[in-house]
């Protein structure tokens, strides 16, 4: 899992060649060429804190991030850095602390970087090309249509977010549709967890095995648009006062998949060293939402239906013998979300969602289901937002008590001035250990984070 | 004689009421005038700078550009503050929105629970910034009239979905636009007043340039210049759709 982590934070660190040469081109361009380059951004910075027995500072971030957008006739760029400081001083011994990226970890990330063309051939084309987020489905945030760019669950407070990838996106608009096709030519895992956000790892061993070692090696694709490529495509149409989508998706499923478990027993003991690899397996999706209002409330709805290309099995090589086992099976299986929102007289807003089949959750049989329902409500002409969240995980309607969690929390911002937002928080957890969110339970989060955006 | 004496009291009485009042002037057609000159532009582009001012003078500042086309669509877009430039709604008949919000790189349907919300933090609601069908939604009743001002009483209409018990409007007779309106809440007391002025012609229309709104409850008041406005551009109807909402 250590390999799959610094993986990512490398590709993080060193972005592919043409977003940065986008983003550069764009910081570089002369107004002569560009109609009036406009520079924005924000300064933030994030503290957390876990309170309990395992007290102590799980984030510490301050982030500089840099917008410019440029415009000319039919065509505009558009590119974002982020400076991030982020992470504890990593020391431990004296010699060490010559070194500033251990003292202060630092890190920059071309986070977008993508050049739009309008009428690009035809009138009703446009076209973006380089890095960029490709957002479909119509739910909050809960997107179980949007499977082209990867998880990035590096802040779980916000595990909805997605990495913006190297894509070519067409948008045509023939009257009433608007049909959209996607291209994006090299895979990129999912972003995992922070390292103590993650799960201990759950091996098929029998139960006179202790695990001793574990080391695995995530396999990426082959670096050629046969193995890595990914499609998709979206129709896009009202009717009858709905909007309605739907899609298809070729691509990788961003999250491996173990597809060997090597296991080695140390002859003087009962303890094994395990060699695991990951690997991940082509998939199709097909999806369908729809947006629109039943009298004043706002409803949503999205469906998946995942078909993995093919059955994938874990070769586990025990001393003695090999078996294989199912880990993923070929069977399509559905995820879906359904959700409204509405705004009482007296302000409070309300959303509500259901959703089966949470991002990480994988084959027929291992869908769970969710529960959220956030509050909001401004004050002072929105100078002041509180807001709360309360989403519960249902693993198993049958035995309820025993597999359940409950997570969520509230949040406060205020507004002091244009332009800055001061957010304190919380996000907490209980519930059963077998669940995603119960297992971690102990991880309770206070935060406070500032922003000030120009 | 006794009869002669009441028919002349019954005269001088009528007498003192404003002819149009007494039957001449129809409230209807009036704030069918109303809205026809809010209408009367094809189409408008305009920058609208915001102040809100709380109750401690403490100030906020919005910018945003507005391009509408008939009674029915506006597309709304913030150029400022920096923390929702980009944002941009679309508003088409029938309450259908939609809201783009570029940190999501999404647009999202919004239903029409929010029209009585405030839009962005200011003194109007969503409702008061796209209010123009007043004769569909209100019932007219002239209270007074002066030599500048048609004085009109509106009482939502049951199947409207207003927030307010009434709006009172000051009609100008020369431009047939509302200097002031008073919006009373629900309870039947003042909530907000809303006066424009510096009405200009531009491109031929009357166009208000200067609109404060004060919530006389919260003490809080927007202040709403109108600048860089043009009319009848041709601003074609693609524009007004999801293609051109998520442009920047």
């Amino acid at each position: 899992m250590d390999k799959l982590i610094n993986s990512d934070m490398e590709s993080a660190v060193k972005p592919t060649s043409l977003s940065t040469l986008v983003v550069l081109v764009l910081f570089s361009l002369s107004s002569s060429i560009w109609a009036s380059p406009d520079l924005g951004g924000y300064v933030e910075t994030d503290t957390r804190w876990r309170p309990g027995d395992n007290e102590q500072y799980t984030w510490n971030e301050n982030r500089l991030g840099l917008k410019i957008d440029v415009q000319s006739e039919g065509a505009a760029g558009y590119g974002e850095l982020r400076f991030r400081n982020q992470g504890f001083a990593d020391i431990s011994q004296s010699d060490q602390l010559c070194d500033g990226d251990r003292i202060q970890p630092s890190r920059l990330e071309i986070y977008e970087g993508y050049v739009d063309i309008y009428g690009f051939l035809f009138d009703n084309l446009d076209m973006r090309i380089g890095k960029q987020r490709v957002a479909w489905g119509t739910a909050d945030k809960l997107n179980v249509v949007d499977n082209l760019n990867p998880d990035d669950f590096e802040d779980i407070l916000d595990f909805s977010l997605k990495l913006p990838t190297v894509s070519l996106r067409l948008d045509y608009y023939p009257g009433d549709f608007i049909v959209t096709a996607v291209m994006i030519p090299v895979f990129t895992p999912a972003r995992s967890l922070p390292q103590s956000w993650q799960a201990p790892i759950r091996l098929p061993l029998p139960s006179d095995m202790d695990l001793r070692t574990l080391d695995d090696e995530v396999i990426l694709p082959d670096n050629r648009p046969q193995e890595s490529a990914a499609f998709g495509i979206r129709i896009k149409k009202a009717i009858v006062n709905y909007d309605w989508s739907l899609s298809y998706v070729y691509n990788r499923d961003e999250w491996a998949i173990p597809t060997t478990l090597g296991i080695t027993k140390d002859s003087a003991s009962d303890s094994v060293d395990v060699h695991m690899t990951l690997e991940y397996p082509r998939q199709h999706v097909v999806g369908m939402d729809m947006a629109g209002t039943i009298g004043d409330v706002g409803v949503w709805a999205e469906g998946a239906l995942f078909l993995p290309e093919k059955k994938i099995y874990t070769r586990v090589t025990f001393p003695e013998e090999t078996q294989e086992q199912l880990a993923l099976d070929n069977k399509p299986y559905l995820k879906y979300v359904v959700g409204g929102d509405y705004t009482f007289r007296n302000g409070i807003y309300i959303n509500a969602q259901y959703l089966h089949g949470f991002f990480t959750d994988r084959g027929a049989g291992n869908l769970e289901d969710y529960f959220l329902i956030a509050f909001e409500k401004k004050f002072f002409h929105e100078d002041l937002k509180v807001r709360t969240v309360f989403a519960a995980e249902v693993a198993n309607f049958s035995d309820f008590k025993d597999h359940s969690a409950f997570f969520g929390g509230p949040e406060v911002t205020y507004y002091p001035r244009d332009n800055v937002e001061l957010i304190a928080g919380s996000f907490l957890l209980e519930g059963d250990t077998s669940t995603q969110f119960g297992q971690f339970k102990s991880n309770d989060e206070i935060y406070i984070k500032v922003k000030y955006s120009f | 004689m006794r009869f002669l004496q009441i028919a002349v009291v019954i005269y001088v009485m009528i007498s003192m009421i404003p002819s149009d009042i007494a039957g001449a002037a129809d409230p209807v057609q009036i704030l069918q005038e109303v809205e026809d000159s809010l209408n009367a532009p094809i189409d408008r582009e305009a920058t609208l700078k915001m102040q809100l001012i709380d109750k401690d003078g403490n100030t906020k500042n919005r910018e945003l550009t507005i391009l509408q086309k008939g009674p029915e669509k506006r597309l709304i877009r913030f150029n400022a503050p920096a923390d929702v430039k980009g944002v941009g709604f679309l508003i088409l008949e029938d309450d259908l929105m939609y809201l783009y919000m570029p940190a999501f790189a999404k647009i999202r349907r919004i239903a029409s629970h929010v029209k009585n919300e405030n839009f962005m933090g200011t003194d109007f609601t969503y409702d008061d910034m796209s209010q123009s069908d007043y004769v569909k939604n209100y019932t007219p009743v002239l209270k007074n009239e002066t030599d500048q001002h048609y004085v009109l009483e509106l009482t939502p209409k049951p199947e409207s979905e207003i927030d307010y018990s009434k709006l009172v409007m000051w009609a100008n007779k020369q431009t047939m636009l509302p200097d002031t309106v008073e919006f009373y809440d629900r309870s039947n007391r003042l909530l907000k007043t809303m006066i424009q002025t510096e009405t200009e012609q531009i491109d031929g229309y009357w166009t208000p340039q200067h609109i404060e709104m004060t919530d006389v409850q919260d003490q809080h008041k927007t202040i709403m210049e109108l600048v860089n406005v043009k009319h009848n551009q041709g601003i074609p109807d693609k524009e007004f759709t999801q293609r051109y909402l998520k442009r920047k």
